[in-house]
């Protein structure tokens, strides 16, 4: 038995209200935009803001591409599972993989990457883990026995 | 990916017939800039009216797409939506390109 089995109902979801989106589908590109079209309807029947859809869905892309291309090292044979709901005043997002582990154990800190750099040597990537810490309110990450499980908190009052 | 290209007197214009620049699509993306810039035109103005979404990948796309074009020619943006103006803002690509609030303001530019 794993001492945290993947899919398990956790702790995030005590309390939720409202359910407003819960999946699996396959880690590649074509799933990942089919499932981030679903969760935007989700997100829009269920009443949110445009602002805040749009902070979703960057941080669920860019979170659910890093999973593909990272955690199942872009073999496009891993499954994704994603839960939303409403608690109080947040909208709660879990996502949970059967993949590798973090770098170094730890959710990215999401330094951009230089951009006072010659033309040729300007980024084209690096931006991702960023995004995902600029759009979310809070985030956190747990190792499963086997994969990784990573919550996201966004606050539905949100100014900019 | 579609592109509609069209000459104007102040740049060629490309607009990208899709409402995603994303990981899927990254790579179709570059294809197609690249194709409809082997003409070599001196500036570019990419039009992004009808693209409702750009993630990272879409924004490595775009700047590799300029860089493609090379430091003697020019690649600014317009008509950007609120999301894909934030993810240009949020990682500071913002001072990378010159960047219109809409097509008659990119192309109504006189070039010096």
């Amino acid at each position: 038995m794993h001492a945290a089995p993947y899919g398990q109902r956790t702790k995030q979801f005590e309390g939720v209200s409202t359910r407003l989106y819960n999946a699996r589908f396959d880690a590649n590109h074509s799933s990942t935009r089919a499932a981030l079209a679903e969760i935007r309807v989700a997100m829009e029947q269920g009443g949110l803001d445009d602002m805040l859809v749009g902070r979703v869905e960057i941080a669920l892309a860019e979170l659910f591409n890093n999973i593909a291309e990272h955690a199942y090292r872009d073999d496009g044979t891993g499954e994704v599972r994603c839960s939303m709901g409403i608690r109080g005043s947040s909208l709660v997002v879990e996502v949970t993989d059967q993949g590798g582990p973090m770098p170094g154990g730890e959710i990215p800190e999401g330094t951009l990457p230089d951009l006072d750099v010659a033309f040729e040597d300007l980024p084209e990537g690096g931006f991702g883990w960023h995004l995902i810490h600029a759009q979310t309110d809070a985030i956190s990450h747990m190792r499963l026995a086997l994969g990784n499980c990573t919550r996201l908190n966004f606050d539905v009052q949100h100014g900019e | 990916m579609k592109l509609d290209s069209k000459q104007t007197t102040a740049a060629q214009v490309l607009t990208p017939l899709a409402d995603r620049i994303d990981a899927a699509s990254a790579i179709q993306f570059k294809d197609a800039v690249r194709a409809a810039t082997a003409d070599g035109p001196e500036r570019v103005v990419l039009d992004l009216g009808h693209v409702r979404f750009v993630d990272s990948s879409g924004l490595g796309a775009i700047v590799a797409s300029m860089k493609h074009l090379g430091q003697g020619r020019k690649m600014d943006l317009a008509a950007l939506n609120p999301d894909v103006d934030k993810v240009f803002r949020l990682t500071r690509m913002d001072t990378v390109f010159d960047i219109y609030a809409n097509l008659e303001a990119a192309t109504g530019q006189v070039r010096p």
